[in-house]
């Protein structure tokens, strides 16, 4: 919310400096987002006057003026529809700035356009539609923008919080201010609502008690229509609005001044009696944004005898609004509950400057001061005949009255929750200053609560209240006791281990969001319309949670080869969403393409293949110290048929290894594309780590031969030959061969293996036997021949 | 004097090959090597070719150990003749030897920046006696607002635009629900921290992203303080950024503290801009009472800050998007 400092300078005396009233409302809570200098933003431009207009030659939306500042005439082109020879406008010559850009001669459509007519959006004031800034009549040409509009006093960007409802307005913030600073505050608001010329046949009724607590409604008549004076547009113009009309105008500067949210209806399209009430099935309304909107019957309305008038507390009706030909107005102040406010207005999908401060709770006994001063200013408003205006007698109807809070309070909470004292008399001046009422008794107090405050309920917000207005720098730096039996005591955790490994091995981490769209679905396992959805995604991209990182990792991966990285070594851990079940499980995957060393410049080098990857996660399951994992071959989405395996380990599936479908990759890629995704969450206990003995020994080492099918698996053997041997310590294949002279169908598989006793040394004859037997095994299991020379 | 038989020939062929090559340091003195022993007509060939003469039931050993010897000495000659070429210098056509050619690495590696300063911010905490734990993902209505005393319909959910799961649930908007797990499963007093991933209805642009990361903290004991808080995390800033980094506290909201701070830092050279980092406060009692725990007796404080945004300030990155670009180079930087 914007707080004009000139504006607020009429209720509080501030500092000098506009950085330390800032800094002042940020310390006590009311953050200060930005300071807005406009008059600096828009140094250089100034008022000119359009002395001729004539039509563009190509194009028809565009106007070629002639503007004279009173010092020179120029050439601008606009396509402001309204622009009027004769009128003074805003002009921001060549050279000046308009909202911190400076401004140069353009050619528009082949005309040069000296600088540009200002609309108040350019100037940086309102959001709107573009339309030129109408000055009044009395503003020569030749003045700067920052003394017409009066730019020269900061404007102040508040972030507010959503319980400080008391502070959406400058009365507001004048009053927090105001106590915090131990100042006088100048409150605008008349004491009481004017008694009223005359009586009349209006009648108010509340036909939904919970959600309008009381409602009230000023007859105004001979009211006059017309633009509202330049000192409260200029204001309105400042707070981001565009000014309407002197009606509107000064009931949104009442709403920006003194906080509480009105309406004024056109009293002759009204049929009486007033009636707030929920709206009935079908009932339509069209609002003042000329939206044909259908209400539910949630939704709170003001209606007349016949039909809904006005949207209650969001926005008035298009029917009922004040127009050029309004003679008779009926102003409105009412208090609303919010949370009814607040399901309209996101059901409509309308946040207007009233749902804001009604949903976050208005002041429900003090709206007739505000439409007492409402009242107060249009009468002093110059369009207004003083002898056609009259205020008549109000109607309230009071279905509900609001509850006076009592605060138990212990003034040694304080010290309790903040952790350093502040006595007791400073918390009661504290507390009084803000409005609240303080009865001290020795044990516990009784605090009253203004109904302005509805955010203070309990002892810990009087804390609070306390805490922010002394200053959270006030406040010691102490530590907490520590509970030794709570601290932390575990390993490195599974995710850490894996992530250093892997970074260590080479590869680089992606993170990628949990979500994916429907064509991202390559290597899933489970459909896609199994999958968890979001209900809003924010685009069909982000719809889908993601089964597997694969998925998510693959585009990281494509991205990056297209970017022109091609050395590709990614991984990404993360949870991921199977369907319908409930689990999270954190996964990891892993691409590759990438050679085994980074270029080089012998011929040691390659690419990686499928037998890399599966060793990179050989060696990361040894340092886990799981127990070994089986690859068994098994087609899976996204994968090469014959290159798809599934990991098994401990009779558990936990992921997959293969090499990336030809089909997915969208590059040409000089290498293989290979890619795992493990469920850590899936892998077995890590084997307990435990010394055993080992021997001193020598070792003998055999080499084995052997020639089997071409089709035989290795691990097979490995195993056979594992479970056969006595006193064998190692195997390892390090030879692999087919072709000549080995007949077709054949390959030949060179082990060595390394023998060991525990206690002696072992004989030749003893390997030997061993050998035997394991031969005569794998000749009986697999028709293993030992290759001859 | 008869001629040693082929196994005699074997037992010293082992004994005396390897010896031999060790001897060789020219290739002049490889090549005869290699005639000698591997050659066509070399001994191993010899041995191979004489196996007839031997007894039948001895065959087979004695054909094993002499391929397994030639397959031996025929990759010992392999490492040997490397070696030798490549510490003979003056050979013509072999390039002297170049301390200086790039040695041979595998990729870098690189752990992603977010992580990175999750793991730093993590370790930190924990050396405060923080225990780590984890929550899920995907959350109810209660666990992410009601539990947190943000009821519906309340203002206070605009802070958090939600994504909502086809099935009612949803995507945690921050780590604050892990805070309630703990509670409804363990009696104070504790002192956790919840890293976690986190989501929001935002678009994606320099600073915003529908994914992003938090870390919780919360500290319940029978006296845990705000001026606890305030030292908790100056320490925790001090040691994330640096001694001389500035702190300051200012009141905010949030509706599971009270009263609730908002905490900015300055660094020395940022020339007085104030940076917001994290919001904290004082748990709100009717936290404490939808997990059950007496108001009278415990009491703490909690803590929650943005990853993203702290690995920006710690690292110098200007745009949010980087982190979930995933661009190698952007990534190796780290």
């Amino acid at each position: 919310m914007r707080i004009l400092t000139d504006w607020l300078a009429e209720f509080v005396e501030l500092p000098s400096k506009t950085e330390d009233l800032a800094r002042r409302l940020t310390d006590i809570g009311l953050e200060v987002d930005a300071t807005l200098d406009l008059a600096h933003l828009n140094r250089g431009v100034l008022s000119a006057r359009v002395e001729e207009i004539s039509p563009h030659d190509s194009r028809s939306d565009l106007k070629i003026c002639q503007v004279n500042d009173g010092s020179r005439s120029c050439q601008v082109v606009t396509a402001a529809p309204q622009v009027q020879a004769g009128k003074t406008y805003l002009w921001a010559p060549p050279g000046s700035f308009l909202n911190g850009e400076q401004v140069e001669t353009r050619k528009f459509a082949g005309h040069d356009s000296e600088g540009l007519l200002c609309s108040s959006r350019e100037l940086g004031l309102t959001t709107d539609a573009q339309t030129l800034l109408n000055l009044p009549e009395k503003i020569k040409p030749g003045q700067p923008a920052s003394k017409i509009l009066d730019l020269e006093a900061p404007i102040l960007e508040l972030d507010l919080t959503p319980n400080r409802s008391d502070c959406l307005s400058h009365l507001g913030v004048a009053r927090d201010f105001a106590a915090a600073e131990n100042l006088d505050l100048k409150d605008p608001r008349p004491n009481s609502l004017p008694a009223g010329v005359a009586e009349t046949d209006l009648e108010v009724k509340i036909e939904a008690p919970e959600a309008c607590w009381s409602y009230t409604a000023v007859p105004v008549s001979g009211v006059k229509v017309a633009e509202s004076s330049f000192e409260i547009q200029k204001k309105i113009l400042k707070m981001g609005l565009r000014p309407l009309n002197n009606i509107v105008d000064i009931t949104n500067y009442t709403l920006f001044e003194v906080g509480h949210p009105l309406h004024p209806f056109d009293a002759d399209r009204l049929q009486l009696p007033v009636i707030v009430r929920y709206a009935r099935q079908a009932e339509k309304l069209t609002t003042l944004d000329d939206e044909k909107r259908q209400l539910a019957q949630e939704d709170l309305v003001i209606a007349d005898a016949r039909r809904p008038q006005a949207l209650a507390g969001v926005m008035g009706g298009a029917y009922s609004q004040v127009s050029a030909s309004t003679n008779r107005i009926l102003l409105e102040g009412a208090y609303f509950e919010p949370t009814g406010i607040r399901s309209s207005a996101q059901d409509h999908k309308l946040s207007t400057e009233a749902s804001h401060r009604f949903e976050r709770g208005v002041d429900p006994e003090n709206y007739d001061r505000c439409l007492a001063r409402c009242l107060q200013l249009f009468e002093q408003d110059p369009a207004q005949d003083e002898e056609q205006l009259q205020i008549n007698k109000s109607v309230t109807c009071r279905a509900k009255d609001a509850p006076q809070i009592r605060i138990p309070y212990k003034p040694e909470l304080f010290e309790q929750i903040i952790g350093y004292e502040v006595g007791p008399e400073k918390t009661s001046n504290q507390l009084e200053k803000l409005g609240l009422n303080v009865q001290e008794n020795k044990r516990e107090w009784q605090v009253d609560v203004p109904a302005w405050r509805s955010d203070l309920r309990r002892p810990e917000d009087l804390v609070e209240e306390v805490v922010r207005l002394q200053g959270y720098e006030q406040i010691p730096v102490t530590y907490p006791r520590l509970n030794s039996e709570r601290t932390p005591d575990h390993e490195e955790r599974l995710e850490s281990k894996v992530r250093n490994f892997l970074v260590n091995q080479g590869y680089s981490e992606n993170i990628n969001f949990s979500f994916l769209g429907p064509d991202e679905h390559r290597f899933a396992e489970v459909p896609g319309e199994e999958s968890l959805h979001l209900a809003n995604p924010l685009a069909v991209t982000q719809k889908t949670m993601r089964q597997t990182l694969l998925d998510s990792l693959f585009t990281s991966f494509e991205d990056n080869f297209a970017a022109g990285n091609e050395e590709l070594s990614l991984f990404e851990i993360g949870r991921v969403f199977p369907g319908k079940s409930e689990a999270e499980p954190l996964h990891l995957a892993i691409l590759s393409h990438t050679h085994i060393y980074e270029q080089h410049w012998d011929d040691s080098n390659r690419y990686q293949d499928f037998y890399d990857l599966k060793g990179l996660l050989e060696k990361l399951f040894a340092q886990l110290h799981l127990p070994r994992f089986e690859l068994k071959t098994v087609e899976l989405p996204g994968m090469m048929p014959e290159k798809s395996t599934r990991i098994v380990v401990a009779d558990r599936q936990v992921g997959k290894l293969g090499r990336i479908s030809e089909d997915l990759l969208s590059y040409d890629y000089p290498g293989p594309v290979l890619g795992a995704e493990l469920n850590l969450d899936g892998l077995p206990e890590p084997r307990p780590r435990s010394y055993s003995k080992f021997s001193t020994q020598p070792p003998v080492k055999r080499d084995l031969d052997l020639v089997v099918d071409l089709d035989q698996q290795v691990e097979p053997l490995e195993k056979t030959i594992r479970t056969t041997a006595d006193w064998l310590e190692e195997i390892n294949l390090f030879d692999l061969y087919q072709g000549e002279p080995l007949p077709a169908g054949k390959k030949s598989l060179s082990f060595r293996l390394l023998f060991r006793a525990e206690d002696r040394s072992l004989s030749d004859d003893e390997v030997n036997n061993i050998q035997d037997k394991i031969l005569s095994t794998l000749q009986d299991k697999y028709n293993a021949q030992l290759r001859d020379e | 004097m008869s001629l040693p038989s082929p196994l005699e020939l074997l037992d010293q062929l082992e004994s005396e090959a390897p010896a031999e090559l060790e001897d060789c340091t020219s290739p002049e003195e490889l090549e005869d090597y290699r005639v000698k022993y591997l050659g066509r007509s070399g001994m191993l060939r010899q041995i191979l070719s004489s196996i007839g003469e031997i007894p039948s039931e001895q065959r087979p050993q004695v054909g094993k150990r002499a391929n397994a010897l030639k397959q031996k000495l025929s990759k010992k000659f392999e490492q040997k003749q490397g070696k030798v070429s490549s510490s003979s210098g003056s050979e013509e056509g072999a390039p002297p030897f170049d301390p200086t050619l790039p040695g041979r690495v595998n990729s870098r590696g690189s752990k992603h920046p977010l992580n990175l300063a999750l793991e730093r911010i993590v370790e930190i905490f924990e050396r405060m006696g923080y225990t780590t734990v984890e929550g899920p993902e995907i959350e109810t209505d209660f666990y992410n607002f009601e539990a947190l005393n943000i009821p519906a319909d309340h203002p206070a959910r605009d802070m958090h635009d939600t994504l909502y799961l086809e099935d009612g649930r949803l995507l945690r908007t921050h780590t604050s629900p892990v805070q309630v797990h703990v509670m409804e499963a363990e009696k104070p007093p504790l002192q956790i921290i919840a890293p976690g991933r986190t989501f929001r209805r935002d678009a994606a642009d320099m600073s915003h992203s529908p994914v992003f990361h938090q870390v919780e903290g919360l500290w319940v004991d029978r006296q845990a303080t705000f001026a606890d808080l305030k030292g908790t995390l100056e320490l925790f800033v001090h040691r994330f950024f640096g001694p001389e980094t500035r702190l300051r506290f200012r009141p905010s909201y949030f509706p599971f503290t009270e009263p609730s701070a908002e905490v900015d830092i300055q660094f020395e050279e940022a020339g007085g801009e104030w940076l917001e980092i994290l919001g904290a406060g004082m748990v709100d009692p009717e936290v404490f009472k939808a997990v059950g725990y007496d108001t009278d007796r415990w009491q703490g404080f909690a803590f929650g800050m943005g990853v993203e945004r702290l690995a920006m300030l710690k690292y110098g990155i200007d745009n949010l998007q980087l982190f979930y670009e995933n661009d190698l180079r952007f990534l190796n930087q780290f």
